[in-house]
């Protein structure tokens, strides 16, 4: 059933993104893009009937232990575990949970706090896989994997590097206007050409900054707000025996556009899972806005649409799990007309993107939701 | 090193899982590979750089395997598999 009527995004927040958070926990954070969120809301705290938990670093605590830790009463309570494709995940349980009756204000909640080694002991442990075939490589995370899926991609789409420079390079434009992006400088064509590899092809343009930080989203019973006009998924879509593109998004696209009755071109902002610029060229294709030429997509129209306007995890920063919502909050925010210097005028439709949980060489995950203020 | 086919429809797949994607099945055979050919390759950097290559095999599976030094696509690499779960190549 494509209906998601009776459900409404009524508000959202960013706890702000740190490379260093000493004394921080992610508890703490959670608690912060809560308390954020109602204020945001604006609603109490005994409103909220449903919680839905996506972080990497809070076991050995889970949801359950979030809502005592935040003194709510739940009548619906999950965890996820999508990584990249949480937001989208837990934005989906709890609007069917919603529109079932069986909660009726909803706090989806993710935040991740890394202190030293952590984030290398995460993606050592990631899964099995990645314990048991990859770690072993000294592989040091997914960097050297989508290096590796890059070279293929740009050789499969006649794509140099300054294609994905150029994503890298649209989403640091956006970044600067945005208080909140960790990475604000301007970013030359000339310094990431410059910038020394970290797997080649890619240099450190090309990888998300890891931070500590949280994001939040409140859905409520009710057509008060921001909503959901269409949604996607699709996990484990080529039993992970492809190149790595196309995503799942090119088996969601048909129906997400057809439910939403509206196609690329008329959404007024877009957010892309940027775990990698070559991941961000790949869904945008594959969700019909490259036209079947990536290279000339590139040239001609990339830096003319509003995708990622917060700069995206390249340039704000992936808060682990909390990256998974971050693309959506920024949607919420541009719909809400609250995105100040980098407000897209206007803006009334999105569709944003989750992507990831790599099985040994890519993403397992992929969804999609268009929102309609 | 080994790759597993599924006995009751004979597809291959690394690393290992419980079902055959294709058929269902699960029931597994170790299936023998001794060389691949270079799809991509990269050099995490700095320091002493890991070459890790994206290996192709005869039977289309696709390795992640760490090579002892730079090599380029379409090279060939005899396979082996160590104590520790590492696929490594080299020429051959």
């Amino acid at each position: 059933m494509a209906d998601y009527s009776g459900v409404a995004i009524i508000g959202c927040a960013e706890v702000p993104y740190q490379r260093r958070r000493p004394g921080g926990s992610t508890l703490a954070l959670l608690a912060d893009a809560f308390q954020r969120a109602i204020a945001h809301a604006g609603i109490d705290a005994a409103e909220v009937d449903g919680l839905a938990v996506a972080s990497f670093t809070l076991p050995p605590d889970h949801a359950i232990d979030v809502a005592w830790q935040l003194g709510l009463t739940l009548r619906w309570c999950m965890d996820d575990a999508l990584g990249g494709a949480s937001g989208i995940d837990m934005l989906q349980h709890a609007a069917r949970a919603i529109q079932a009756g069986d909660a009726h204000t909803v706090m989806i909640l993710s935040a991740d706090h890394f202190e030293a080694d952590d984030f290398k002991h995460l993606v050592d442990t990631y899964n099995r896989t990645a314990r048991d075939r990859l770690a072993p490589l000294g592989f040091g995370g997914p960097n050297a994997l989508f290096a590796m899926v890059t070279q293929r991609y740009a050789a499969a789409h006649g794509l140099e590097r300054t294609d994905f420079a150029a994503v890298a390079l649209a989403q640091r434009d956006w970044a600067m206007r945005n208080p909140n992006a960790v990475y604000r400088s301007e970013l030359t064509l000339d310094e990431y050409l410059a910038a020394p590899f970290v797997a080649e092809p890619l240099c450190r343009y090309d990888c998300v900054p890891v931070v500590s930080g949280a994001d939040a989203v409140v859905l409520r019973a009710g057509r008060d707000g921001i909503k959901i006009a269409a949604l996607g998924t699709r996990y484990n879509g080529d039993q992970q025996e492809g190149d790595g593109w196309p995503t799942g998004l090119a088996a969601i696209a048909p129906a997400l556009w057809r439910d939403a009755g509206a196609g690329p071109e008329e959404m007024d902002v877009v957010s892309v899972y940027d775990d990698y610029p070559v991941m961000v060229l790949a869904q945008l294709d594959d969700l019909g806005f490259a036209g079947g030429d990536v290279a000339r997509f590139v040239a001609e129209r990339l830096g003319r649409l509003a995708v990622n306007t917060s700069g995206g995890q390249l340039s704000a920063g992936q808060a682990g799990a909390a990256g998974g919502l971050h693309g959506l909050v920024e949607a919420i925010v541009q719909l809400r007309d609250e995105a100040g210097a980098r407000q897209v005028p206007g803006a009334s439709r999105a569709v944003v993107t989750g992507y990831g949980m790599v099985q040994y060489r890519y993403g397992m995950c992929a969804n999609a939701v268009v929102l309609q203020a | 090193m080994m790759l597993r086919a599924c006995i009751a429809c004979g597809h291959t797949v690394f690393p290992a899982r419980l079902r055959c994607p294709r058929c269902g099945g699960t029931a597994w055979r170790d299936d023998p590979c001794y060389t691949g050919v270079i799809e991509a390759v990269t050099a995490i950097q700095p320091a002493d750089p890991v070459h890790l290559a994206t290996v192709r095999t005869a039977h289309h599976v696709r390795l992640i395997v760490r090579l002892a030094s730079a090599m380029t696509p379409g090279a060939s690499v005899a396979l082996h598999e160590a104590g520790d779960g590492a696929v490594w190549g080299q020429l051959g």
